[in-house]
């Protein structure tokens, strides 16, 4: 069976809500209170939002209305795969961070996403990331005593080098 | 302080799709350990001063700097398209200041009002408040209520994950240390609305390919202003009320005073084609709105809006709590940012008129060029509440999730508003629950806040309801033609 992913959205908070409010079960009598009060009507709410949707998408396939899909509609493929990509940028980031920190990552990150990405010159990337680099790792981290992730292989090498 | 914040604003301003919401997930990673006075100077600058400078781009090339200054275009379009950029942009940044100022006096003036209701109001008071404040900006600032009610309560249910308020219990911590003390406030608000404007700028790509000519007449633009004081005194008016409600916003305010001018004028022809008052009206409405949204924020700890929220996240970080203390031991801190919000208006209109030659060439920087900065900034953000790799991952969660909700017409705000206000919430239930038992339901100020909450909520509905209906008339109507 195919949703649509405002459905599937819709379908994932129910679950949310039903996987909590089962969940508070297990708290003590006065901690579960807010949980409870929250979670059932908000599950009913999700409900009534979710047979409103599927109702309106029957509908629209009969020859009816169309309020409520324009999300899904405007959403084309195309939006979702740069989007995703977009992603993978962010992922990659992270992934860098991991493994060889934060200062690095990042330098590496702005090289390759503006070369790649946003298509500028050796020398419009050179320019901006030495702007970066000295806007925020000489100046404002300092100053205002700015804490970096550190990664995995940076940390190693710390140790090796016994600047643990 | 204030200048750097106000030379950032305008610069935010200026950039279409990268409004003050941006602009807070921006500097709240160097507010930690800033002096109270010194942060929320460089925060009010910011956030004042995105009002002004947005006007530039709605002007000159159609295009809202944020989405506050969307009405503006109206107007203001034509205007440059006849070759009076110079005069709309005058009456834009002159309008803007005034506003600002009116909201400024207005949170002045509500000080002294201010200070004997406190004393009426007790913990079984400020609770309601806040369930209030969740309700309103949940129902009024979703096209469905329904899905502003269902995202406040999950960001009410993201709140309660670590530590219970009642009693000695973690909740949905599942044996991670990490959740063992709430999830931060900073990953909440950075991952809901930093990751996916940012996320939402690089797909878009946009960027400005040329100035137009700005020609002369700033002064006469002024001139406008003044000749109009009755146009600038009622919107502003209206700017501040709409401010004041939880869950309106600065766009809402733009958009209620352009259409109350365009009614109450008598001569409306030339509204849309180039009317310098359709660039009045929005643009003091939605300056005057900062002010109205600071009562509620400072006074009662609710934020009205999502750069209101960040406002409170910033306060935290401070170790500035909003509420009844903002009016007695943080008195000077109050007078500070009233100071700060009228100080960073005139400024940056006076910045704004000699500047918009030089600014307007920002607007012509590709986004792909400025956006890897701002995903940059925003994990150091993060990172700085408990500096653990949890941050981070609760900042891509958050964002992912953020994104999602973006997408498929699911607000934010609620989301972020009940999250905030869980926790005091909860707080104040209990504090009233162990003082009163079940006495505090018949408290006279909790049953009229309740009434007013109920009778608010169900006028909203209903008047969506209707709007909904005449909607899909509309579409049946046009289908049998």
């Amino acid at each position: 069976m195919k949703f649509a992913p405002s459905v599937l959205f819709t379908i994932i908070l129910l679950l949310f809500f039903g996987a909590t409010a089962w969940e508070a079960r297990n708290f003590p009598i006065l901690a579960r209170i807010l949980p409870w009060v929250v979670t059932i009507p908000c599950f009913f709410l999700t409900l009534r939002e979710l047979l409103v949707q599927l109702r309106v998408k029957a509908d629209h396939v009969n020859g009816g209305g169309s309020v409520g899909l324009d999300a899904d509609q405007s959403n084309s493929s195309k939006n979702y795969k740069k989007a995703a990509w977009c992603w993978i940028w962010l992922f990659g980031l992270y992934i860098g961070i991991w493994v060889v920190g934060f200062k690095v990552a990042t330098i590496m990150f702005l090289i390759l996403f503006l070369k790649i990405e946003g298509r500028a010159t050796w020398f419009m990337t050179t320019a901006l990331t030495a702007l970066a680099f000295v806007m925020i790792f000489v100046y404002f981290g300092p100053v205002f005593g700015v804490f970096w992730p550190i990664g995995w292989g940076e940390q190693l090498i710390k140790d090796m080098l016994g600047f643990g | 302080m204030l200048l750097l914040g106000v030379a950032i604003g305008l610069a935010i301003g200026i950039i279409p799709g990268i409004g003050s919401t941006v602009g807070f997930a921006l500097l709240l990673p160097f507010i930690f350990g800033m002096d109270p006075y010194a942060g929320m100077a460089l925060l009010l600058g910011m956030s004042s001063i995105t009002a002004t400078s947005d006007s530039i781009t709605s002007i000159l090339f159609g295009v809202p700097g944020t989405i506050g200054a969307a009405a503006t275009i109206l107007d203001g379009y034509p205007m440059a398209g006849k070759g009076e950029a110079a005069r709309a942009l005058g009456a834009a940044f002159f309008a803007s200041m005034l506003g600002g100022l009116f909201g400024a006096v207005a949170l002045t003036l509500s000080l002294p009002i201010a200070r004997p209701l406190m004393s009426l109001l007790g913990a079984p008071e400020f609770f309601m408040l806040s369930l209030m404040g969740i309700c309103m900006v949940g129902v009024l600032s979703a096209r469905r209520p329904i899905r502003g009610i269902i995202a406040a309560g999950l960001g009410i249910m993201l709140a309660s994950i670590g530590p219970s308020t009642a009693v000695q219990c973690e909740r949905y911590t599942f044996g991670q240390t990490y959740l063992m003390d709430n999830i931060p406030l900073v990953v909440v608000a950075l991952g809901l609305f930093g990751i996916p404007e940012t996320v939402d700028m690089i797909i878009k790509g946009t960027s400005i390919a040329a100035v137009p000519k700005l020609g002369k007449g700033i002064f006469q633009g002024i001139k406008d202003v003044l000749h109009n004081w009755s146009i600038l005194l009622r919107c502003s008016l209206l700017g501040t009320y709409i401010g004041f409600l939880p869950g309106l916003g600065g766009s809402v305010a733009s958009w209620f005073a352009y259409g109350h001018v365009v009614q109450t004028s008598k001569d409306k022809e030339n509204f849309g084609k180039g009317d310098v008052r359709g660039v009045i009206a929005p643009e003091c409405a939605n300056n005057a709105e900062r002010g109205g949204s600071l009562i509620p924020t400072l006074l009662f700890g609710i934020p009205g809006s999502t750069a209101m929220a960040f406002l409170l996240v910033a306060f935290l970080i401070l170790g500035i709590r909003p509420g009844p203390d903002m009016l007695a031991k943080n008195l000077p801190i109050t007078f500070t940012i009233i100071w700060s919000l009228a100080l960073a208006n005139v400024i940056a209109a006076i910045m704004c008129c000699f500047l918009v030659r030089p600014m307007a060439l920002l607007t012509t920087v590709r986004i792909q060029y400025i956006a890897p900065f701002i995903l940059m900034i925003l994990i150091l953000g993060a990172f700085q509440s408990t500096r653990q790799w949890g941050d981070m991952i609760g900042l891509l969660a958050l964002g992912l999730l953020g994104w999602f909700m973006k997408r498929l017409e699911w607000p934010r705000p609620p989301l972020l508003v009940g999250f905030v206000l869980a926790g005091i919430a909860e707080k104040y239930l209990w504090i009233s629950a162990q003082l009163y038992g079940l006495g505090w339901l018949l408290h006279p100020w909790v049953i009229v806040i309740a009434i007013l909450t109920v009778v608010s909520i169900f006028f909203t509905y209903r008047w969506q309801k209707e709007q909904g209906i005449k909607k899909v008339a509309i579409s049946h109507s046009g289908k049998q033609a």
